[in-house]
């Protein structure tokens, strides 16, 4: 039930994806509800950026898989499982050896963004990001100083056409 | 007796609510109390402020004076530790949690590394925070459940970011005088 919860928002291979691996041991992962996100909105902070502020207020949710251990290898499977008619590639590119995708689900018969994946897959690391909620491509790239996370650097680049 | 009477009705019913939002965690504790190697406490919200004025010492000034807001609300806190020989079974971990969200917790934050495992559960009304609950299961089988009973409001933790940041900011301040 707690499991169907978390996958809300996503389609169904890439939540497969991440059911299949949030309790394997080699992977480390990270969930933010939409409640703590409404929670952390409501939290004023005098100095914070209010493209930040306003970003955190539309994303209602976080998902994030990572690994050491085999990282080209589950770069490729998850490429492999997602469904090309829901998401389409924002960016593609290689950055020091590692291979960043970003890929957007919009809500039908509109240009909003409801969803960003991004893939990490280098020769350390695999990591998968999820972003659920109304997202503004202009904005997301000032979370990418905020996020500790590998690959986060990349959102700095997004910029929509 | 009209004043004893209303105390006592609305004693009543904070227990009734305390109560209904503990089920399930009453019903694990029932469970699991009686074995060897489980731990359960319950310390007062007084002693839990004067708990962490102690722990925090001098050299944790700016942690200390940050979560002042947050430590004064606390009501109670109240926990169950189990070691590695006495196993909380992990399908009666899944059903707590699963309880929990039928009385209307909400998953707040879930986090696993390696064979770390913490997950955070929040009841809230109107925005406030009543009761948080903290599972950690890490790989030895060590299991710690934490229900923090309190009053926690947004404004209290916007209070815990600022005072750590103008704490931050004098240390800041005086360590560049010194130079």
């Amino acid at each position: 039930m707690l499991g169907l919860h978390i996958a809300s928002g996503q389609s169904d291979a890439i939540s497969k994806f991440f059911k299949t691996y949030e309790d394997d041991e080699r992977f480390s992962t990270v969930y933010i509800s939409p409640k703590m996100f409404q929670l952390v909105s409501k939290i004023k902070i005098n100095d914070m950026d209010p493209d930040l502020q306003i970003l955190l207020k539309n994303i209602t949710g976080l998902h994030i898989l990572s690994t050491h251990q085999t990282p080209k290898t589950f770069y490729k499977e998850a490429i492999a499982k997602i469904n090309v008619k829901e998401y389409e590639e924002l960016m593609k590119m290689r950055d020091e050896g590692e291979d960043v995708l970003f890929l957007t689900k919009t809500t039908p018969n509109t240009d909003k963004i409801e969803e960003l994946l991004m893939l990490v897959g280098g020769d350390d690391e695999f990591t998968l990001v999820s972003f659920v909620g109304d997202i503004d491509l202009n904005k997301i790239g000032k979370l990418g100083k905020s996020l500790n996370i590998n690959g986060s650097e990349h959102l700095e680049k997004i910029k929509k056409n | 007796m009209k004043i004893f009477l209303l105390s006592l009705l609305c004693t009543l019913g904070v227990s009734a609510l305390s109560t209904a939002q503990e089920e399930s965690l009453n019903e694990f504790k029932r469970e699991y109390h009686h074995r060897d190697g489980i731990h359960s406490f319950t310390v007062p919200g007084f002693l839990v402020r004067l708990a962490g004025n102690i722990a925090l010492h001098d050299e944790d000034r700016i942690d200390r004076e940050a979560i002042k807001p947050l430590i004064r609300n606390i009501g109670s806190v109240s926990v169950f530790i189990s070691d590695g020989d006495s196993r909380v079974d992990y399908r009666d971990i899944d059903r707590l949690k699963s309880d929990l969200v039928d009385e209307d917790y909400e998953p707040m934050i879930k986090v696993r590394d390696g064979g770390d495992d913490v997950e955070i559960f929040a009841w809230s009304k109107k925005d406030i925070i009543r009761r948080i609950v903290f599972f950690v299961q890490d790989g030895s089988d060590e299991f710690v459940l934490v229900n923090i009973r309190g009053y926690f409001t947004p404004e209290d933790l916007s209070d815990v970011i600022h005072r750590y940041r103008e704490g931050k900011n004098c240390e800041e301040g005086r360590g560049m005088r010194k130079l």
